[in-house]
């Protein structure tokens, strides 16, 4: 299917057309729809869940605002996460603070509900597989920028390659050299179990 | 296929990126190279724990404080102000003409003509002032003042 064509058969363009007219609650409809998964993309690549908050909001409005130079000859996602990564590597370079809110604070103050549900294997295998989670979740915070981005973008947003390297800008070639090094850094996370 | 060619292709099978042929080929291989798939697994139990990763949820004022932020202007860069500027050539030109404007003004005030003229004008601005209070207070300082001859120092002709 041609970008063109996937365009025109995505909702979500179609929304976002609604919304460079003036349709506010065609906004509002895209605002309810992407406000989780930036947030958590967001989150996952600035560590600080202030800051993705912010950044979100600027996000969202930077989306309105460029709502007239939007064409919908792809991917509303695309063009959206685009302007999520620009936004989240402004907030990098002009950050002068390490991050305030770890994720092993968020996870030590969420406590077990932290987790998502995963099938019950018993008490031992629950808390080694607790270990694992943790152990490529912090593997996963000092992956090199761009390389969090691709992982976060494939993993949690489900974009293909193609996608991604329309989103940062780059290369499929390098998209697929990104996800092979951040694969190989996660693995060496979970040497202790190997 | 050679497990050196396996190993640079086994992240883009995991995610499924790799044409129909290729992953066939990856596949067979896996099932006869135990270093391979020892690899295969590892990247896939990693790959699989990123997406259990906690989950972090907006909180409930975004909307508002989006729908609070499209009510206020823009807050241009300075190159966010150039690209949405619609005539940008004719603001620069605008500006220059200002500014020569302003050089020329200055540069006549602070000629003698120029000088001469101003102070003119403050004169006779000051000379009604004194003549209010002339008015007011007969036989004071501003009345003599008033009838000091221009040009002698008012101290010298208070004597």
């Amino acid at each position: 299917m041609s970008d063109r064509s996937a365009a025109v058969d995505d909702p979500d363009a179609q929304l976002m057309t609604r919304a460079a007219r003036g349709d506010l609650p065609a906004f509002r409809t895209l605002v309810d729809k992407y406000q989780g998964p930036l947030v958590n993309f967001l989150y996952h690549v600035l560590l600080d869940h202030g800051e993705a908050e912010d950044a979100a909001q600027d996000v969202f409005l930077k989306v309105y605002r460029a709502a007239g130079r939007y064409r919908p000859d792809a991917k509303f996602a695309t063009w959206f996460y685009r302007i999520a990564t620009n936004t989240a590597l402004n907030v990098l370079k002009t950050r002068k603070r390490r991050p305030t809110v770890s994720l092993d604070a968020v996870l030590a103050q969420r406590g077990p509900d932290a987790w998502p549900p995963s099938p019950y294997m018993g008490p031992d295998r629950e808390a080694e597989r607790a270990q694992m989670v943790q152990a490529v979740g912090r593997a996963l915070r000092t992956l090199p920028e761009r390389q969090r981005m691709a992982v976060v973008l494939h993993r949690f947003e489900g974009l293909s390659y193609h996608e991604i390297s329309e989103v940062l800008s780059t290369s499929v070639d390098a998209v697929d050299a990104l996800l092979r090094r951040a694969k190989a850094d996660l693995r060496v996370a979970l040497t202790p179990w190997a | 296929m050679k497990c050196e060619d396996v190993s640079e292709r086994l992240s883009a099978f995991l995610d499924g990126e790799l044409p129909v042929s290729v992953a066939a080929d990856i596949r067979c291989h896996l099932d006869g190279c135990e270093r391979c798939a020892a690899q295969y697994a590892r990247e896939s139990i990693a790959w699989t724990l990123v997406v259990e990763q906690p989950w972090v949820s907006p909180r409930a004022d975004l909307w508002p404080r989006i729908e609070a932020g499209l009510r206020e202007p823009a807050a241009h860069t300075v190159w966010g102000g150039l690209r949405w500027h619609p005539f940008p050539v004719a603001t620069a030109a605008l500006a220059a003409a200002g500014l020569l404007l302003g050089v020329q003004l200055g540069t006549y005030v602070a000629s003698p003509d120029g000088l001469a003229a101003t102070t003119a004008g403050s004169s006779s601005r000051e000379r009604i002032d004194v003549q209010y209070l002339a008015d007011v207070f007969p036989g004071s300082l501003a009345d003599s003042v008033l009838n000091t001859p221009v040009g002698i120092p008012r101290q010298e002709a208070s004597r």
